[in-house]
């Protein structure tokens, strides 16, 4: 009975930290976009810079259950956008960002 | 370095799944138990050669796995249904002496097989096979015709007298304490025995003893 117990707690503590994961990525993913694109609409370098360092802050924790490569990716764009302040390359975080999070939700096509 | 620290923690890891999950020898595997152990190793494997890879996708899955077998070998012992629906069930191959050709077709178990698993337990002629059954381990279990087993104490009538098996109560100069209570003998029988061979505990590379109390010590090289 004791083991059942312990298996059924650590599959639930699984399913928590994988749940919690996602919803941290989410605010994260919603804050980082959120203040790229009023970078954007305010012309503020500083904003961007921010981020930026946000990003650098963060990146360890994402690396936890994200691979290395991906994020890599996404500090080169967040990166690239502090350095030059370029709409495009903003907008290339923006959706290098937003292609993280959706391939991290538990959806049917990303199971598959 | 990281590959390194990666290897041994999920070396610790498997061991430890691998203990939780029971005792069986690999031939003794039941179907689901055989996927998990495959699957485990060739997942654990990712992390390593990947450094890129985040650990807890080797980790997670891991976890999740041994788990799950776990719930389904205790759903398995709690409900026959279940049990055979994840691991099947023993099939009789060979009835009074006659081999079931349809159950044979049925498992997919060819005649060459059968006598391959014949030979593997001392049989050579199919003839002195009374009943054979396949396990759900894929292993085949025989019982000879009475003509051809092994002579019995009970076939000759004899009488004697059932006999323990020694156990080991020194292992490599350490005293294996729960060895002794197993046989009732006690650590001060133990010290009688040692000084009358003037030895000490850790000078034995082994020592057995049986319910009899008759001992069997094998001192360590090195030791006069």
């Amino acid at each position: 009975m004791k083991r059942v117990i312990l298996i059924v707690s650590v599959l639930f503590l699984l399913v928590v930290i994988s749940v919690s994961s996602v919803f941290y990525l989410k605010n994260y993913k919603n804050y980082l976009i959120n203040s790229l694109e009023t970078a954007v609409l305010n012309g503020s370098e500083e904003l961007v810079y921010e981020v930026y360092e946000s990003w650098e802050d963060k990146k360890d924790i994402l690396g936890i259950f994200i691979k290395e490569e991906r994020i890599m990716k996404i500090s080169d764009a967040i990166f690239d956008s502090a350095i030059y302040f370029d709409t495009k390359r903003i907008k290339k975080a923006v959706y290098l960002i937003e292609e993280l999070y959706q391939s991290e939700l538990p959806t049917l096509s990303n199971v598959l | 370095m990281i590959v390194l620290l990666r290897a041994v923690i999920l070396y610790i890891l498997i061991v430890f799944s691998l203990r939780i999950m029971g005792k069986r020898q690999l031939g003794q595997l039941q179907p689901s138990e055989l996927v998990i152990t495959i699957l485990v190793s060739n997942i654990a494997s990712i992390p390593i050669e990947n450094p890129e890879t985040p650990m807890l996708t080797g980790v997670i899955p891991i976890v999740t796995l041994v788990s799950f077998d776990l719930i389904v070998s205790m759903l398995s012992l709690r409900f026959k249904k279940f049990r055979t629906l994840i691991s099947g069930e023993p099939m009789v191959i060979i009835k009074d002496g006659k081999i079931d050709q349809k159950a044979l077709k049925t498992l997919r178990f060819s005649i060459d097989d059968l006598t391959e698993s014949l030979r593997g337990s001392g049989i050579f002629d199919i003839n002195e096979v009374a009943f054979a059954i396949i396990e759900n381990t894929g292993a085949v279990s025989f019982l000879q015709k009475f003509n051809y087993q092994t002579t019995t104490a009970e076939m000759l009538d004899l009488k004697g007298k059932q006999a323990n098996p020694p156990i080991v109560i020194i292992s490599d100069g350490e005293l294996i304490k729960s060895a002794l209570s197993l046989y009732n003998l006690s650590e001060k029988w133990l010290s009688s025995v040692l000084k009358s061979e003037k030895l000490k505990i850790d000078e034995i590379f082994i020592m057995t003893a049986d319910s009899d109390r008759k001992v069997n010590i094998i001192k360590k090289e090195g030791v006069s």
